[in-house]
C-alpha cells in the first residue's frame, strides 16, 4: 500500500509544477512596484488606506452582542426625548454612561480625540502582541462589554478569554486544544461561546461573564466550517433553548425587550406584530427579498428597547438582509455582506445619541504587531434636526470645515467657473484657488459608441480629456473635453476624501467633503452586496452625486445618518475619481 | 537582501503555498500577490525580521484560509440550489490530497501545508508558525491520521524530524 508521505511527495511535486507554470514572477514584480505606486498617488479618499485591505466583515460571528446592530440616531432620539448633544473635543472628563440594557462604557479620564475618524476614544489599551499573519488568522474576537465595565476578548492564538477593566487586563486560559469559534453576549451578561474540540462542536455557558466557570450546553455536534452562535432575545420560549442548523447555535433568551410574533402572510410576506416595552403595539409587512423558504431562518432580536430587528438569511450567504422596525412605525432595510475581516473585529451600539464602536485591531508588522482594543463614540445628529433643503442656513455642526482654500461648488460649476469655460480661461481661476496642480493627466477616447467616446475600456463625453487635480490633501479635480486637445471645456468636477479633512469645496449651503449626509437632506443608497460594501450614493438636488461610507469602518453597518460625504462629483467624471472598496 | 531579490525567492513559493490551501489557479495568484504587495510595502521592517519568509509564509496562509473559507460557503450556498460552481471533484491524485488537506481544521492544515510543501522539519514548521514543537506535532499527528483516514492509505512515519 502507498504511504501517506509517498502520497504527499507525489502531490507536493504536482501543486509545485502547477505553480511554477501560474506564477509569472517577473510580471508579477513589475505588478508589485506599479502597484504600491498607484497607491501612494491615490486620493485620500481610497480605502487602501493604513496598509491592509479590508477584504471581508464577517457579521453575527465573533462576538456579536446582540447580533442586531443597525439602529438610527433618529430612532433612539425619537422614543427618548433625553438625547444629549455631541460633547466638543474640549471635554476633559467623559462620563462613563449607561445603555438601556445595562452595558456600561468604559472610559478613560481624558478622552483622545481622533482627527481621522471624528470620534472620541473613550477607552483604549493594547492586548498582547503576537506575529501578524498568523494572529490574524485566528483573530481576535469583538470585545464584549459587561453591564459592570469589563470587556471581555477572546482570543484565539493564545487559548485565553482577556479580561479587562479599567485598562487592568487578566487572562482567563482554557483548552490549548480547543478552538475558539465565536461568542456572543445577552444583555444580562451571560456569555455564550462556540469551540472546536477535536472535530466537534460545543456550545458553552458563562453566566455573569465568569470567563472561569464555562458550562456546557446540550450535546457536542459534528464541526461545521462555519459554526457561529446567534442570540435570539425576543418572545416566547420562557426559558434557555438551543436550536442548532448547520454550524450555528441558535439560543432563545426571553429578555422580555420586546415580543414580537412572525406569521408568515401571503406569499413571500411576513406579518410581524410586535409590542415594544411601554405597552405600545405595532404589525409590520415585511417583504423578504429572494427564497420564500428563507422565512424559516427568520428570527427576531429586540434591541435596546427600543428597536426590533429581522435578520433574514441571503440567497447564497453572502450577505445579511436586516429590516430594523421602529417603535415609529417606520422600517429601514440594509443589507450587510457576510465577509470576514481579517485585522478587525467590531460590535457596535447606539446609546443616548452617541454611537459606540467597539473594536479589536490588529496593528503594526511582525514583531511590532499587536492588538489595540477600543472604545470610541461618534456623536450623532440630534433626533429632530430638520431635514435640510437647499436653500435652508447652514446647520450648526458637520458643515465642511473651511480653510482658506474652500471653494464654492455647484452642480455646473466649480470655483465660480460653469462648465463649457475654455481652459485657457479656467485656468487662471483655479491656479488663484489652490496654487499649480499636482497631477495632470490626458487621455484619448478615438471611437464613437452611440454619443459617447470610448477607448475600449473607459467612456467619455469627448475624444480627448483633460483633468487637473490638487492635492489640499484632500483631492479636487478639474474635467476638461473637447474635440481635440486644443478645444477643452470645462466638463466636470470631482473632490474626494476621508471625514474630517478639511474639504476644499463647499456648496453655498456647506455641503463638502465630510459632511454628514443627512443634515443636508440627502438620502444614500447603499451600493449593492455584490459590489463595495460600505459605501452609499447619493445626490442634490442640482446634480452633485455624493458617495458616503459610514463614519469610522470601511464596511456599512452602522446607522444612516452617519454617513459622512468622502466625494462629490458633479458633471463628467474620470475613472479617477472611482472610490475603491 | 534586496525587496526584488526577496520577491524572486519567495514569489513563486507562495504561489506554490496558495495553490495547496485554495485548490485555485487564479486565486493562488491572487493571493501571493496580495503577500508580496504588503511585504514591500513593509518592506523596511520585514527585511529587518529573522525570518522575513516566515513572516510571508504566515501572512499567505491567513489570506488563503480566509479565502478558502469565504469561498466554501460561496459554493455549498450555490451547490444547496442546485446551481453550477458546486464542489468540482479533483481530476488528479495529487489534487485528492491537497483537497484532503482543505478539509482538515485551520491549524492543522496550515501545519500540514508547511510541512509537506515546504519540507520543513518539525523544529521549522514551529519557527515558522510561531507555534511549540509539541502543539506542531500534535497538529500533524492528527492531520495525518486524518489524511491517512481520507485517502485510503498507511499513515507511516516520515524519516526525519
Amino acid at each position: 500500500m502507498q504511504t501517506l508521505d509517498e502520497f504527499a511527495s507525489m502531490a507536493v511535486a504536482d501543486v509545485r509544477a502547477e505553480a511554477a507554470q501560474i506564477a509569472d514572477t517577473e510580471a508579477a514584480l513589475a505588478d508589485v512596484r506599479g502597484e504600491v505606486q498607484l497607491v501612494a498617488a491615490a486620493p485620500a479618499g481610497k480605502s487602501v488606506a493604513r496598509g491592509h485591505r479590508r477584504r471581508f466583515l464577517m457579521v453575527g460571528a465573533a462576538a456579536a452582542a446582540c447580533v442586531a446592530v443597525v439602529v438610527t440616531a433618529a430612532v433612539v432620539g425619537g422614543d427618548d426625548q433625553s438625547v444629549q448633544p455631541a460633547v466638543s473635543p474640549s471635554t476633559t472628563e467623559a462620563a462613563s454612561l449607561t445603555t438601556t440594557t445595562g452595558a456600561a462604557v468604559p472610559s478613560m479620564s481624558s478622552p483622545v480625540w481622533d482627527e481621522e475618524t471624528g470620534s472620541e476614544i473613550v477607552f483604549q489599551f493594547e492586548g498582547a502582541s503576537c506575529s501578524i499573519g498568523l494572529c490574524a488568522s485566528w483573530e481576535y474576537m469583538a470585545p464584549l462589554v459587561t453591564s459592570d465595565d469589563r470587556i471581555v476578548i477572546g482570543e484565539r492564538y493564545g487559548s485565553r478569554w482577556l479580561v479587562a477593566i479599567k485598562g487592568e487586563e487578566t487572562s482567563v486560559p482554557y483548552d490549548q486544544s480547543w478552538t475558539l469559534r465565536d461568542a456572543a453576549m445577552s444583555p444580562d451578561d451571560t456569555v455564550y461561546a462556540v469551540f472546536d474540540v477535536g472535530n466537534e462542536l460545543r456550545l458553552y455557558r458563562y453566566p455573569k461573564a465568569d470567563m472561569a466557570s464555562p458550562e456546557l450546553i446540550g450535546e457536542p455536534r459534528a464541526e461545521f466550517d462555519n459554526a457561529a452562535v446567534v442570540l435570539d432575545l425576543g418572545g416566547a420560549p420562557s426559558e434557555e433553548q438551543v436550536e442548532f442548523d448547520a454550524g450555528t447555535f441558535i439560543v432563545h433568551r426571553p429578555m422580555n425587550l420586546a415580543d414580537a410574533e412572525i406569521v408568515p402572510g401571503v406569499g413571500d410576506e411576513l406579518l410581524v406584530d410586535v409590542t415594544f416595552v411601554g405597552g405600545s403595539e405595532k404589525s409590520y409587512h415585511v417583504h423578504p427579498s429572494g427564497a420564500a423558504d428563507r422565512a424559516a431562518t427568520t428570527s427576531v432580536h429586540p434591541l435596546m428597547e427600543k428597536v426590533v430587528v429581522i435578520l433574514l438569511d441571503g440567497d447564497v450567504e453572502t450577505f445579511l438582509s436586516i429590516k430594523v422596525l421602529l417603535p415609529d412605525g417606520s422600517m429601514r432595510e440594509r443589507q450587510i455582506p457576510l465577509l470576514q475581516t481579517a485585522n478587525t473585529n467590531a460590535q457596535r451600539f447606539v446609546d443616548e445619541g452617541y454611537y459606540y464602536l467597539v473594536t479589536a485591531e490588529m496593528t503594526g508588522v511582525g514583531v511590532e504587531a499587536k492588538a489595540v482594543y477600543s472604545v470610541r463614540r461618534f456623536a450623532l445628529p440630534k433626533a429632530d434636526a430638520p431635514a435640510a433643503a437647499a436653500t435652508t442656513t447652514l446647520p450648526s455642526s458637520n458643515t465642511a470645515v473651511p480653510t482658506s482654500s474652500t471653494a464654492v461648488v455647484s452642480g455646473t460649476s466649480l470655483v465660480g467657473v460653469e462648465f463649457g469655460t475654455a481652459y485657457d480661461d479656467a485656468l487662471p481661476i483655479l491656479t488663484q484657488a489652490w496654487g499649480d496642480q499636482s497631477r495632470d493627466t490626458t487621455d484619448q477616447y478615438p471611437d464613437n459608441l452611440d454619443g459617447r467616446w470610448s477607448d475600449g475600456d473607459e467612456s467619455f463625453s469627448h475624444p480627448f480629456m483633460r483633468q487637473l487635480c490638487w492635492e489640499t490633501p484632500a483631492f479636487v479635480c478639474a474635467v476638461f473635453g473637447g474635440e481635440s486637445e486644443d478645444q477643452l471645456t470645462l466638463v466636470g468636477r470631482w473632490a474626494s476624501g476621508g471625514p474630517n479633512v478639511p474639504s476644499p469645496v463647499a456648496t453655498t449651503e456647506g455641503l463638502g467633503i465630510g459632511s454628514m449626509a443627512a443634515d443636508f437632506g440627502i438620502e444614500v443608497t447603499p451600493v449593492p452586496a455584490e459590489g463595495c460594501t460600505g459605501l452609499a450614493y447619493g445626490h442634490t438636488d442640482d446634480g452633485i452625486h455624493v458617495t458616503t461610507t459610514a463614519l469610522g469602518e470601511a464596511t456599512a453597518t452602522t446607522p444612516d445618518s452617519v454617513d459622512v460625504v468622502i466625494q462629490m462629483v458633479a458633471g463628467e467624471p474620470t475613472t479617477d475619481s472611482a472610490v475603491e472598496c | 537582501m534586496e525587496y526584488d531579490d526577496f520577491f524572486r525567492a519567495e514569489q513563486p513559493k507562495m504561489v506554490a503555498l496558495a495553490l495547496a490551501l485554495t485548490g485555485v489557479p487564479e486565486a493562488a495568484r491572487d493571493l501571493a500577490q496580495e503577500s508580496m504587495v504588503k511585504a514591500y510595502r513593509a518592506w523596511p521592517s520585514v527585511q529587518q525580521m529573522d525570518r522575513p519568509g516566515a513572516w510571508l509564509r504566515r501572512v499567505t496562509i491567513n489570506a488563503s484560509m480566509s479565502w478558502h473559507r469565504s469561498h466554501r460557503r460561496e459554493t455549498a450556498a450555490i451547490a444547496r440550489m442546485g446551481g453550477e460552481g458546486a464542489t468540482v471533484q479533483p481530476e488528479r491524485e495529487g489534487q485528492q490530497f491537497w483537497a484532503a488537506v482543505r478539509a482538515l481544521p485551520d491549524r492543522q492544515r496550515a501545519v500540514v501545508a508547511l510541512y509537506y510543501l515546504e519540507d520543513q522539519s518539525v523544529a521549522a514548521t514551529a519557527a515558522a508558525l510561531e507555534m511549540p514543537e509539541g502543539t506542531v506535532k500534535t497538529n500533524l499527528r492528527m492531520a495525518r491520521a486524518a489524511l491517512a483516514l481520507a485517502l485510503g492509505m498507511s499513515d507511516d512515519e516520515k524519516g526525519s524530524d
